[in-house]
């Protein structure tokens, strides 16, 4: 079973990007993708204060196919806990952060204690991680060890720039993970897997700005073991969803 | 027909391990690519003018290879002298500058990209780059010498959150004689809207060897929805009409 750890579904005319659920599930069925994690552009509270009952209603209508994150902006401190519970109540199954957008530092004393409920709820946590401020390897590093019992996944494992320093930190921090979206260098994820493990090492496509059968394929051309494959383009993403 | 628009060849003092050119010339062949154009890397020594003679060397009898000149602005006239060398003398069919292993802005390239542009040939610029060559910072080189080709490496620019898209395609709207090359560029509807929204004239298919992979660079332009006509230009077509293959 093959899962997508990293894709988006939103309606959000102020970014220019529609992207309902139909695009990605044609997208999947394309690349021969079985289910995918799927994340708005928008962060609650935020531009959509809708964007949580969105995000689940577009997974209801693919049910098994799409397993909804909420994607949240950990500075509104007196909502999110809230928003957390309530989106756990719905069926979420994850949060997707990004601190570009929402300027919200991944070690600040906001996203910990998101990090903590997050713990508590047993919901990995998706960073955008890149080349910019707020979303160095190294600034979800010191995230990532300050809450060693949250999951805490890095989007695009470093992206352009930052894939040694993604590297680094998922040695260091056995509570992180390396997600493959996007980045640009098919042989480091050949590297990650054997400095970090199979174990750790999750497909993602970023789709649909990104294709995932193009994704997929850039990790399934390395031709890495049957049972390290099994793992990185499903298994660990079931085992992080608990549908394992 | 493919034709790889840019590949950096060995002796590269950053990437140690860069194939030379016949190796660049048999891994295209084993992915279907049947002309290169081809940078030399920085040698160890430092010195541009023997890594071109070097490469002009490596190149001969060589079917199917346009060879670019590299030059460092901060060397002033020596480097407009070594342009011209190249143009004039070694038979290089552009020019190429990497602000990131000169440490050079690209403001400083005015000169050296205008004596390239007074012999018609075109300047591949490793874009992307913070503080040296961001997509903004390469629109004012070609708005400074608008009578240049200039090739954006890397889609325009290099930021895994999609931000500097923006800006590469702000530059790409501004002035006609910027094209861009897809390495590592990882948004596909980027360059499918590329292709379709801005010309399909004005996007090459690129590797950047050794920086990039050339195998899953090339799978991004078989992966793009465009037509076949389009994709033919991006493959081959522009690469021929600007290096003269």
């Amino acid at each position: 079973m093959i899962v997508d750890f990293h894709t988006h579904v939103d309606e959000a005319p102020a970014f220019g990007w529609i992207d309902p659920p139909e695009k990605v599930v044609a997208l999947l069925d394309q690349a021969g993708i079985d289910s995918a994690v799927i994340m708005t552009y928008t962060d609650l509270p935020g531009l959509n204060p809708a964007a949580l009952e969105y995000i689940v209603e577009a997974a209801g209508r693919f049910p098994g196919r799409l397993v909804p994150f909420v994607r949240l902006n950990p500075n509104y401190t007196d909502q999110v806990p809230g928003l957390v519970r309530r989106a756990v109540e719905l069926g979420v199954r994850g949060v997707k952060l990004h601190p570009t957008t929402t300027l919200a530092h991944p070690a600040g004393e906001a996203t910990l204690a998101l990090l903590r409920q997050c713990a508590d709820l047993g919901l990995p946590a998706l960073f955008h991680c890149g080349d910019d401020p707020y979303t160095t390897p190294q600034a979800l590093g010191l995230a990532a060890a300050a809450v060693p019992g949250c999951a805490v996944v890095l989007a695009h494992m470093g992206g352009y720039l930052h894939v040694a320093e993604a590297i680094g930190v998922a040695e260091a921090c056995p509570n992180v993970y390396l997600e493959t979206s996007a980045m640009p260098y098919p042989e480091l994820i050949r590297t990650a897997v054997e400095r970090v493990g199979a174990d750790r090492v999750v497909f993602g496509s970023d789709g649909p700005g990104c294709n995932p059968a193009l994704e997929l394929a850039k990790v399934r051309d390395l031709g890495l073991p049957a049972a390290d494959m099994d793992k990185i383009i499903g298994g660990n993403a079931r085992r992080l969803l608990g549908t394992a | 027909m493919t034709v790889d628009a840019l590949a950096v060849v060995a002796p590269n003092l950053f990437s140690p391990s860069s194939p030379n050119l016949p190796a660049t010339v048999a891994g295209g062949a084993a992915l279907g690519i049947d002309a290169h154009v081809v940078a030399p890397g920085r040698p160890p020594s430092y010195a541009l003018p023997r890594a071109n003679d070097a490469l002009a060397a490596q190149a001969e009898g060589v079917p199917s290879v346009a060879r670019l000149g590299r030059v460092d602005p901060w060397q002033g006239a020596e480097a407009v002298a070594e342009v011209r060398r190249c143009l004039d003398e070694l038979g290089c069919a552009g020019i190429f500058l990497h602000p990131g292993e000169e440490a050079f802005p690209v403001r400083e390239a005015v000169a050296v990209v205008s004596a390239a542009a007074e012999r018609g040939a075109p300047v591949v610029v490793a874009t992307g780059l913070y503080a040296l060559s961001e997509p903004l910072q390469v629109l004012e080189l070609a708005r400074a010498v608008p009578d240049a080709v200039v090739l954006m490496t890397s889609g325009g620019q290099i930021n895994i959150s999609g931000l500097s898209m923006v800006d590469a395609w702000a530059a790409l709207q501004s002035a006609d004689n910027l094209h861009v090359l897809s390495n590592g560029e990882y948004r596909q509807d980027y360059l499918e809207r590329l292709v379709r929204d801005l010309d399909p004239r004005r996007l090459l298919f690129a590797s950047f060897a050794p920086y990039y992979e050339p195998a899953f660079e090339l799978r991004r332009i078989h992966s793009m929805v465009v037509g076949e006509e389009e994709r033919q230009l991006v493959l081959e077509g522009n690469a021929r009409r600007i290096f003269g293959l």
